[in-house]
């Protein structure tokens, strides 16, 4: 892991040398990073399967976004550092409000009730566009320096990552963090050790929302203007679902390994793939087959792979999981030998 | 005034009448037992203290309070710990997270203080290993629980439930699959954990034990208390008699 930090610290430096373009990419996995930690919270610590957490991610980034765009129904124009807290603040109210209703259901039912959830968000914040902005988006969201650039950005980005993680670290090593196990064990069992199921849950699933709209309220600000695409959806919450079962589920190292893993992939290795066939392959293709037209008018339209960009993704995901069905890195109980 | 006081208690499901008015009555700081044949209704009895069932009908009074509406969390926060007949630990976990677990309701500090909390859990982690040396597991605390012999899983379980400092533990059958020497540890160790004071109620299937160590015997069949009294006179009751071999033949 400290080997990892150090890459990350140096990454922009590596990226300098070689005049490279990938930092704005590095930037959003950075976001992904904290997503998975937050999800590693709800799905891994406590065993809750929720299908529904790029809406928080969602609440996070637009309440941040109404809160600081001229262009937002609101016209605030606060100040990032005041949007920040408050940002969390609303999405950490409503993760406890969705998670009320769910304290009762257990598996494949909270799984279901957290999907509505999710699928809920999307079409009601489209369909009222005059009044959310979902489409039309807001722009000039507040940033944190008045002229930040992108390496600014991602040691700030990596700051607050590190803050997830060692928020993650104290979980985990806390009562709250043991109870989570307990129950994720044996429900009936950590009851009759005092531990009220409730509550806890309650607690756990306020805080993933709390992380998911830190996240969230970042990345707008970071990518300034805000509009509803991926990954506020569905598929944001199974990408960020999949790299916390990629990594390990439970494990913290895990979660990072995981989100990198598919961050890396899937903004980073598949792109420049795409460009690498687009810039070489299809002229030495298409020199080759000069001979023959008919044949070469088949297999063009096929060399654009942006549009295979999911399957690539996807076949990439099943080989991973088949090859280490445990997850990357995989939890490992917490030791209390001094 | 008793510690325990379960007054025409009835459990049913559907038709079926599992408990059936029940008065049942526990002094502090003796060991007694529920037996019966299997279906008799004991596990459900428990199930009705520990809180996981509510009675259908009656009242339970549990150190002066009453039982009722309160849910298992509740009810361990009152002084009132169980184990399992099917040993439930915390499996992967090591031995001394399950007895920290077992002492939740001790960590009231939020986990954000972080020197209380520290505090807190420097404290809980001397107290869990004096625990694990009263039942004699100082050995195994820091294995995972379900590596270590049956036998011994089942101390963990009674461990853990002593950690939540309980006025009144209920055991449900503790000598399951225990060989007659583990019993006989147990049996022992039962007498020592009353003589800390604290109040043990059991389910047991093992007649020697339950006559060697208990002061007060109560007797279900088909959910009906049959007999009640010290083990010499539930022995002798002939309606005891007749729910475990039959009725004699004309």
């Amino acid at each position: 892991m400290k080997g990892l930090l150090l890459f990350g610290l140096s990454l922009p430096l590596l990226n300098a040398a070689v005049h490279g373009s990938i930092l704005p990419a590095c930037c959003q996995v950075l976001i992904y990073l904290m997503l998975a930690q937050g999800l590693n919270l709800v799905v891994g610590y406590a065993g809750l399967l929720h299908l529904g957490y790029a809406a928080f991610f969602a609440v996070g980034a637009f309440s941040m976004a109404y809160l600081t765009s001229p262009q937002s129904p609101f016209n605030l124009q606060w100040s990032f550092f005041l949007a920040l807290p408050l940002s969390v603040l609303v999405t950490l109210f409503i993760g406890a409000l969705l998670a009320w209703p769910t304290l009762k259901l257990r598996g494949d039912y909270l799984a279901i009730v957290t999907m509505g959830f999710g699928l809920m968000l999307d079409p009601l914040m489209r369909n009222y566009d005059d009044a959310t902005k979902a489409i039309t988006g807001m722009a000039a969201i507040a940033v944190p320096l008045t002229s930040i650039n992108t390496t600014v950005w991602y040691y700030l980005l990596l700051g607050a990552l590190l803050l997830c993680i060692g928020l993650a670290y104290r979980v985990r090593h806390s009562s709250l963090g043991r109870a989570l196990r307990a129950i994720r064990e044996d429900a009936v069992a950590a009851e009759a050790c005092g531990i009220s199921l409730a509550r806890t849950k309650l607690q756990v699933l306020t805080l993933g929302a709390a992380v998911a709209g830190f996240a969230g309220a970042l990345y707008a600000s970071y990518i300034g203007t805000l509009n509803l695409a991926f990954p506020f959806d569905f598929n944001g919450s199974i990408m960020v679902l999949a790299m916390v079962i990629l990594g390990g589920v439970g494990s913290i190292r895990g979660a990072v390994v995981g989100g990198l893993a598919l961050g890396v992939l899937n903004l980073i290795c598949i792109p420049k793939l795409i460009d690498l066939v687009q810039a070489h392959v299809q002229p030495a293709l298409a020199q080759a087959l000069s001979g023959s037209p008919a044949l070469w008018a088949q297999i063009e339209p096929w060399l654009d792979l942006s549009k295979a960009q999911f399957l690539m993704f996807g076949l990439t995901l099943v080989v991973m999981m088949l090859l280490r069905p445990e997850g990357m890195i995989p939890e490992k109980p917490v030791s209390y030998a001094e | 005034m008793s510690l325990l006081e379960a007054r025409q208690v009835t459990r049913r499901f559907g038709g079926l009448t599992a408990v059936s008015s029940v008065d049942f009555s526990l002094e502090a700081g003796v060991v007694a037992s529920v037996i019966g044949p299997n279906g008799a209704g004991k596990t459900t009895f428990f199930n009705l203290l520990a809180g996981v069932y509510q009675p259908s009908e009656g009242t339970l009074t549990f150190d002066g309070q009453p039982l009722t509406g309160l849910m298992t969390h509740q009810i361990v926060r009152r002084g009132l710990a169980r184990t399992f007949q099917n040993i439930r630990l915390f499996g992967p976990m090591s031995v001394i997270e399950n007895l920290l677990i077992g002492m939740h309701n001790r960590f009231k500090g939020n986990w954000l203080h972080f020197a209380q909390a520290r505090a807190e859990e420097k404290a809980a982690r001397q107290k869990a290993l004096e625990t694990l040396e009263f039942v004699g597991l100082s050995e195994d605390a820091h294995k995972a629980a379900n590596s270590l012999p049956y036998g011994h899983q089942r101390l963990v379980e009674i461990a853990r439930a002593l950690a939540s400092d309980p006025k009144l533990l209920l055991l449900d059958e503790p000598a399951a699959g225990m060989n007659p020497n583990e019993t006989q540890e147990l049996t022992h160790l039962i007498g020592r954990i009353r003589d800390r004071g604290i109040t043990v109620l059991l389910i047991e299937h093992d007649i020697k034990l339950v006559m060697e160590i208990s002061q007060q015997v109560m007797v279900l069949d088909h959910g009906h208390k049959i007999s009640e009294g010290t083990p010499e006179q539930v022995s002798r009751d002939p309606k005891v008699i007749e729910a475990y071999l039959g009725a004699p033949e004309e």
